[in-house]
């Protein structure tokens, strides 16, 4: 390949003055990001540091549906984490109250994503921020999925995520028995 | 993790993970929620199906921290709690136990002599506990790998300036800055437990009334517990006073002068509402003018007595 190798993140490409990363989904769509967004996820930090690939970086475990989701959430999170970095009172204990605003909108935002997921949808952003690794929209992911289940019986569990019941009935009877204590029935 | 379905060798690249609705089983993605999970949850996925059933109680990882609140709280018993440890294995790291009546000393003493690790433990209001109990638990903690790092002990009975001379002695120093901080106090007694706080003890004597009380951060530097200085809802600072007297709210909380001043008035008796009380406004306009309950109320019973002439 003519292309020059060796510099420090050859996918990445100067936009208006921003590195940019390219990504390739699953089913064949490009998507750019900055890459400073693409530092959220481990993965793709350890992709870009170990000198990339020239012509984008391919996820074959992410769809273009899923994987524009995630982008959102990392530069919403990049730059989020820039605007607090470049805040010239951030060291000053006067604006925490600024900080603590900023990153209550933050949480707000993160809860309008997850909660205009379909649950098909949702279950593909947890497994492709597992495997992106990408922490914080595991863990928002994930808490809306322990949201989905709170105060629900097993069967109601069940319902929601279209699980088959494939105990026998002497098996059920002992999982009821052992922690009956918790349950109400 | 599940497998991806295999698909037969072609151009197209390979197809998103399949979802599991049509197998029955539960999708990669709940299995990789189950961290998540309260306690009660937790439970009840155990009993959904067998991979389920396999995943709960095959990772030793999901039982090293331990959460106990309501509904759990009324209900859990030193033999449950027991029972529930033992799957962390000897590693169990946090232990919350929030308002948990029927926990005693001798069964949580057990619990944390089976793990011996734990570098935090949270038993606020679990009033089967006592101070002499607690200071036994966590001399045991302090001997064995002196790992303790945050308690937090609001609510426990009887305890005094010397249980927790003795407990702040034990405690394993995390940081310098926390000798260094100034304690103060809780202005917010309603609030919900905060687990990030990073003080390593919820609790402190008051110099005014020397009992021991909860303390927390606070803008104020006048030290002084909920029930000998009155602080302001909003800022914590503390209120005088002359300042009480001239901020009356609606409700029966208290602020201070320039917080008072912030917030929109009755439009009849010129009280506020404190933010957590602001949904009793009444008649609320879309300028964002409002009636208090109490001048509302008033206004009906006149309006009723009026009609009966």
């Amino acid at each position: 390949m003519a292309a020059e190798k060796g510099e420090k993140g050859a996918a990445a490409k100067e936009v208006a003055g921003e590195r940019m990363v390219t990504l390739e989904s699953s089913d064949g769509e490009e998507f750019h990001m900055s890459e400073a967004a693409a530092q959220l996820s481990t993965l793709l930090r350890h992709v870009i540091e170990g000198g990339g690939i020239d012509n984008g970086i391919p996820l074959p475990k992410v769809a273009a549906r899923t994987l524009e989701k995630v982008i959102m959430y990392c530069e919403k999170h990049a730059k989020a984490a820039a605007k607090s970095d470049s805040d010239p009172s951030a060291a000053a204990g006067s604006s925490s109250d600024n900080t603590a605003a900023a990153s209550e909108d933050l949480e707000k935002w993160d809860r309008k994503l997850v909660n205009g997921l379909s649950q098909d949808a949702l279950f593909d952003l947890i497994v492709a921020a597992d495997y992106l690794v990408i922490d914080g929209l595991l863990d928002a992911t994930c808490r809306k999925v322990a949201d989905m289940m709170k105060g629900k019986t097993p069967d109601e569990i069940r319902k929601i995520f279209n699980i088959l019941n494939d105990f026998t009935k002497e098996e059920e009877e002992e999982m009821r028995r052992e922690y009956a204590w918790a349950f109400d029935d | 993790m599940l497998p991806t379905t295999a698909t037969a060798a072609s151009t197209a690249p390979p197809p998103p993970p399949a979802p599991a609705a049509s197998s029955g089983e539960p999708h990669e993605a709940l299995l990789l929620s189950l961290g998540h999970l309260r306690l009660r949850e937790l439970l009840a996925c155990r009993r959904v199906c067998r991979r389920l059933r396999d995943a709960v109680a095959g990772d030793p990882l999901l039982w090293r921290s331990l959460a106990v609140e309501p509904p759990l709280s009324y209900r859990i018993t030193d033999e449950a709690l027991l029972g529930l440890t033992e799957r962390a294995e000897g590693r169990l790291r946090l232990l919350h136990l929030l308002g948990c009546p029927r926990v005693s000393d001798a069964g949580l003493l057990r619990v944390v002599e089976r793990n011996p690790c734990v570098t935090e433990l949270f038993v606020p209001s679990c009033t089967g506990l006592t101070a002499d109990g607690l200071v036994k638990i966590i001399q045991f903690l302090h001997e064995h790998k002196g790992n303790l790092s945050r308690i937090r002990l609001h609510g426990i009975c009887k305890m005094t300036n010397h249980h927790l001379d003795v407990i702040n002695s034990l405690m394993c120093k995390s940081s310098q800055q926390q000798d260094a901080q100034a304690l103060y106090y809780n202005h917010r007694v309603h609030e919900v437990l905060n687990t990030e706080d990073e003080c390593p003890i919820d609790v402190d004597v008051c110099p005014i009334c020397r009992n021991v009380r909860e303390v927390k951060d606070s803008w104020s530097p006048c030290r002084g517990c909920f029930f000998c200085v009155a602080r302001c809802e909003t800022c914590g600072g503390c209120i005088d006073l002359e300042e009480l007297g001239e901020t009356g709210l609606a409700c029966s909380d208290f602020l201070c002068m320039d917080c008072w001043l912030k917030l929109p008035k009755c439009c009849t008796c010129n009280r506020p509402y404190c933010e957590r009380h602001s949904n009793f406004k009444e008649n609320l306009s879309p300028s964002g003018q409002f009636t208090c309950q109490e001048c509302a109320a008033f206004a009906t019973s006149l309006e009723s007595l009026e009609e009966g002439y």
